[in-house]
């Protein structure tokens, strides 16, 4: 799809979010509430005691019944629909030819856990953080843009055989 | 670029420029010095000593009375039913939720006019709706209500009508000759404060 | 009028309900953006495919304009939704270790959801890196994090108020940088590309 139509899309998508429930879309909030549900399912006490978790499960109500959860539920719905109507619905990994399929799924395992750490400590990903915050004029949005795309800029370089 | 490209960075141009035009427009929740003007001249922003009465009397429900005078003289005298907000206090965030609703016919009073519409004028401005005065204050009420005067020579019809309203209403209010009673009216409890629901969002990522 | 749920103007059901919705135009959105494919996502730092940047800009901006459109003409109070508070010291580190992880996984946390719900495998070993990440960062919180994590708080800071112009006013000028760059940045992906041909990513079959 033309980038520009995909991204108006998903900017009328923050608008409806931010119109109906007051929220900017997002996506790693998502996996926090999975993370501290499943710890609260598993230990309860603990997670009454964490700080982390306790701000999420000390009201008794689930943290997966929130309007994060729901609105990644819609997403995934969606990629699929659109996945299968580009007919892009299949197992693959996505990677430069000249890396190995381990080297691939090692690097996102990485990637993945500094996501996971930065997205907390920082509030937000690309979407809660950056693309939300952008959106309502919030300093915090444009310092993670510049601290994103910078970081990413500085380290890539480095990294430039993982994808040309 | 592509057709579509251009279409879409072109309709992000001209409401950019659009948002960009209605910069002025910014200010909405506010009144205009103008609409405040025109707000002045009329006298809808008034209730009359009677109407504050009848409400009273008949128990009224959505009817607010805010008494803006000081502490002191709010414990000496007020009316029944009414919430003591100094005038100098107006503008503290717990004083101001009891205005920011659209429940309740709030009306406010002092001892003269004055006052009150100084209050009433800060309190449009804030863009809060239904906000009045009682016409004359408490000064009013005790001429009209609890002493009311009866001078059959110059009065017609109408104005009978009024003096029996106003005679009735001092029995109700325990008037004459005297405004003592109004002491044990003033310690009733002060009314459950129905604020405008807002939510506190706890949403993002973080 | 709006935000409808922060004023209990739609039910909690309702609320979520909608989300479910939101959540596929987001989806339909980042999936059709070419957002599951990583080497699109990692291009933009490479100059070989700028998609990112384009879909990213163009939602972030028609998000902006309409929202502050709506705002003033009252349709939607900005102050009353989720408004994001700036800590900026842990915002600019979490920013350079996203960064990194950019690079590094070729994913974010929203996009690696929509990859591993259509099947892409690198995407769903991103998604467990994220769930690691977070466990990791929620059993070592107290000790590690939760200090730094409320270090340079500004509050509800914003950027245009800071900068010392209306909010109408940065966006727009956002807006004409983002339109330049949309310009520059399909020179660059022309120069990048035939210099040093990168194969076509639709021919990677994904």
């Amino acid at each position: 799809m033309n980038p520009y139509l995909a991204g108006f899309i998903i900017g009328l998508m923050l608008i409806a979010a931010y119109y109906f429930s007051g929220e900017g879309l997002g996506g790693s909030g998502a996996f926090k509430k999975v993370v501290v549900a499943t710890i609260n399912g598993v230990n309860h006490n603990y997670a009454l005691n964490s700080a982390y978790c306790s701000p999420l499960v000390s009201e008794g109500k689930s943290p997966l019944n929130s309007w994060l959860i729901f609105e990644i539920i819609g997403v995934i719905f969606g990629a699929i629909l659109s996945a299968a109507y580009f007919g892009r619905l299949n197992f693959k990994v996505g990677k430069s030819p000249k890396i190995t399929n381990k080297t691939r799924i090692i690097a996102a395992i990485i990637g993945g856990i500094l996501w996971g750490i930065g997205s907390q400590l920082g509030r937000g990903c690309t979407s809660g953080l950056v693309m939300s915050g952008m959106a309502v004029n919030a300093l915090s949005g444009y310092i993670g843009l510049a601290a994103v795309f910078g970081g990413g800029y500085a380290f890539a370089y480095f990294f430039r055989k993982l994808w040309i | 670029m592509k057709n579509l490209d251009k279409f879409i960075i072109g309709l992000m141009l001209i409401t950019g420029i659009w948002l960009l035009m209605s910069n002025n427009n910014n200010d909405n929740t506010k009144v205009s010095p103008h609409e405040l003007q025109q707000k002045l001249i009329q006298r809808t922003r008034f209730y009359t000593t009677e109407d504050v009465a009848k409400a009273i009397i008949s128990k009224d429900p959505s009817l607010q009375l805010i008494d803006i005078r000081t502490a002191d003289e709010y414990n000496k005298f007020t009316l029944k039913g009414a919430i003591n907000i100094p005038l100098k206090d107006l503008l503290k965030k717990e004083n101001l939720d009891y205005f920011d609703q659209d429940v309740y016919n709030t009306v406010i009073f002092s001892n003269g006019s004055s006052n009150s519409d100084v209050a009433w004028m800060i309190l449009t401005r804030l863009g809060y709706k239904n906000i009045y005065i009682m016409d004359g204050g408490l000064n009013a009420w005790v001429d009209n209500i609890l002493r009311p005067k009866y001078n059959p020579i110059v009065w017609d019809r109408k104005q009978e009508d009024l003096y029996e309203f106003r005679k009735g209403a001092s029995f109700y209010f325990g008037g004459g000759s005297t405004v003592s009673s109004g002491n044990e009216q003033a310690s009733k409890p002060k009314k459950k404060l129905i604020k405008r629901k807002k939510k506190e969002v706890t949403g993002g990522c973080g | 009028m709006g935000p409808l749920f922060p004023q209990e103007l739609i039910s909690d059901p309702l609320n979520l309900f909608i989300a479910i919705f939101i959540g596929i135009g987001f989806g339909i959105g980042l999936e059709a953006g070419g957002f599951t494919n990583t080497r699109k996502l990692a291009g933009v730092f490479y100059g070989y495919d700028f998609v990112v940047l384009k879909v990213f800009f163009t939602a972030a901006l028609t998000g902006a304009i309409g929202l502050f459109l709506m705002d003033s003409y009252g349709l939607i109070d900005i102050n009353l939704t989720f408004y994001p508070k700036t800590f900026w010291i842990p915002t600019l580190i979490a920013g350079i270790v996203m960064g990194l992880g950019f690079i590094l996984g070729g994913f974010c946390p929203g996009t690696s959801i929509c990859a591993a719900s259509t099947g892409k495998i690198d995407g769903i070993a991103f998604v467990g890196g994220v769930f690691i990440g977070i466990f990791g960062y929620a059993f070592t919180y107290e000790s590690l994090f939760q200090n730094l994590r409320s270090k340079g708080g500004l509050g509800k800071a914003n950027i245009a108020e800071k900068l010392g112009m209306s909010n109408e006013l940065f966006i727009f000028i956002v807006l004409i940088i983002a339109i330049i760059a949309f310009i520059v940045v399909d020179k660059i992906q022309k120069r990048v590309n035939e210099k040093k041909p990168v194969e076509k990513i639709e021919e990677l079959g994904l």
